[in-house]
């Protein structure tokens, strides 16, 4: 039977290689969504099941069920995740007033939420910005062709810039005084100009009002922190800023999500147990 | 700039410090193991560098990857000699590790990495540490089956490298099936989605089934020629995960472009 497992595996290997070679338009990732795909991984689950039940029931063989049933849990879960799950985004302006209670499928068609969503407030903190400094390559720089790309330089600890041959630019030289906030630009004395490059998101957060007859919530999402909500999961996936603030939300719906939790950590017990128990100790040696 | 040339000087001097251990471990000198040691802290050293300039764990580019897989090596070569009595495999450990500060040298030193909201996650240092664990196991593995496909079939000296190769892969495989799985944990609270066929993540798929066949037949006589072939696709696999989704713009992984 190891012999067939192993056969299997080697076709699931063959067609995951033809579906891992990215093509421009992602036309490989039908390979997944074949029925031959999908034939082999049930194959594969059954043998599991048919594995686990030849091995017998002693204690001592918990690693073994632990690691293959896992699998098998981690299959059942997604395939009813892929036949159950639903799923859908939500564009959303940031202000309350907007309460939505649809949300837009991957193939473009609107699905109805038991519930209603609106976003209430919306902050986004950035890193500090990292300049790029450009030196001039003529006398008289006329253009942005006249300068050249001499590295980046990240504002120290308390906000000054240490640039190399110059010395160091004090922090309010950065700051515009009106706003505080960093400068777009800055032009040195010797010509030089120092350009802040684009500002990378430390973290944003959405607090969304949720509500479903009279069960009301308000709660933060962040990415990474998804929101529970009535069988929903709600996930901050991006945001915008023009023409007005508002962000892209991600709800989902999925019976099989514990049957793969749940699988994915019988597999990384079962795993471990099953590698690191102690073997002939010094056989290598 | 300050900053970056310590980096580079660092870099350097663990890779050569690595080397000149492997080349000592060769010669059967006794001092391998000081100077790997002290490879070892000038590797500690270039992390903390990173850690302070990126203002984060440092696992955020291809350069700082190899400087946490570089630092991994020697401290795996304890679990082998505990275990296994494998004292006699260091040589192999430092030899890794030189190839991949090598690596880490002539590589852009972003010092200036930010990390971005979907990497600030409990699952990322485990992750990325789990992998590079692993990585570096696999590899001594393979380079142990490579002396072994150089020596007599019949000669004790075959039978101690496969028996060492097998019990590093032994080692290694529940470090890379957690970072396998803790991906997909992590990708479900992050995207909403465990599994999306990435290059990447479909890569290090293949990759982990090319071991779990490796394990396979090692179990069973019938099979156990076959445990060579299954570890050469497992390895070229890994090798493909690992550097060419990252490196060649035509298969770089969407979900993973922060790790180029």
């Amino acid at each position: 039977m190891m012999r067939l497992m192993l056969i299997l595996l080697m076709a699931l290997g063959v067609l995951m290689a033809a579906g891992g070679i990215p093509l421009e338009d992602d036309a490989q990732l039908a390979v997944f969504r074949t029925p031959v795909f999908i034939g082999l991984m049930a194959g594969f689950g059954l043998l599991l099941i048919v594995a686990c039940a030849r091995y017998g029931r002693r204690l001592k063989r918990i690693p073994f069920w632990l690691a293959h049933f896992g699998v098998v849990l981690m299959l059942f879960g997604a395939g009813l995740g892929y036949r159950t799950a639903v799923k859908g985004n939500l564009t959303l302006p940031v202000g309350g007033w907007h309460k939505v209670d649809r949300a837009m499928r991957a193939d473009g068609s609107s699905m109805d939420l038991d519930f209603k969503v609106s976003v209430t407030e919306f902050d986004v903190v950035f890193y500090d910005p990292v300049y790029r400094l450009y030196k001039p390559t003529v006398a008289e720089p006329e253009t942005g062709e006249d300068y050249a790309h001499h590295g980046d330089i990240a504002p120290a600890g308390d906000g000054s810039l240490n640039v190399a041959g110059y010395g160091p630019v004090e922090p309010d030289r950065l700051r515009d005084p009106s706003t505080d906030d960093w400068l777009p630009q800055l032009a040195l004395e010797n010509g030089w100009i120092l350009q802040a490059g684009e500002r990378t998101p430390r973290k944003f957060v959405a607090t969304v009002a949720l509500a479903r007859g009279d069960a009301r919530r308000t709660e933060d999402v962040m990415v990474n922190h998804p929101v529970s909500f009535k069988g929903w999961r709600i996930y901050l996936m991006s945001y915008a800023m023009s023409p007005s603030p508002h962000v892209y939300l991600l709800v989902r719906r999925d019976p099989g999500r514990i049957f793969v939790i749940y699988g994915i950590w019988c597999v990384l017990i079962g795993t471990a147990l099953l590698c690191w128990r102690k073997g002939r100790k010094g056989a290598a040696a | 700039m300050t900053l970056e040339l310590t980096t580079r000087t660092l870099s350097i001097a663990a890779a050569v410090g690595y080397g000149v251990s492997w080349i000592l471990s060769l010669r059967g000198r006794r001092g391998w193991t000081y100077v790997m040691g002290l490879a070892w802290v000038l590797n500690l050293m270039l992390f903390a560098a990173n850690w302070v300039a990126a203002g984060a764990p440092p696992f955020g580019n291809m350069y700082h990857v190899h400087v946490v897989l570089a630092l991994c090596v020697p401290l795996l070569y304890a679990i082998p000699v505990r275990r296994e009595g494998m004292d006699w495999a260091g040589g192999y450990f430092a030899f890794f590790a030189a190839l991949v500060m090598v690596g880490a040298c002539f590589m852009d030193h972003h010092v200036h990495w930010r990390r971005m909201p979907a990497l600030q996650s409990p699952w990322f240092v485990p992750h990325v540490f789990t992998y590079m664990i692993s990585y570096g196991l696999m590899a001594v593995a393979f380079v142990m089956t490579v002396v072994k496909w150089c020596r007599r079939k019949d000669s004790t000296m075959h039978l101690r490298y496969e028996q060492a190769a097998s019990q590093i892969i032994r080692i290694g495989f529940p470090f890379m099936t957690f970072g396998l799985f803790s991906g997909a944990l992590w990708a479900e609270e992050a995207w909403g989605v465990y599994w999306s066929w990435d290059p990447k993540e479909t890569w290090s798929l293949i990759t982990w089934c090319g071991y779990l066949a490796f394990l396979h037949c090692r179990c069973d006589k019938r099979l156990r020629p076959w445990a060579d072939a299954a570890q050469l696709v497992g390895f070229l696999a890994l090798l493909w995960t690992f550097f060419l989704v990252n490196l060649m713009p035509r298969l770089s992984s969407v979900l993973h472009s922060y790790a180029t």
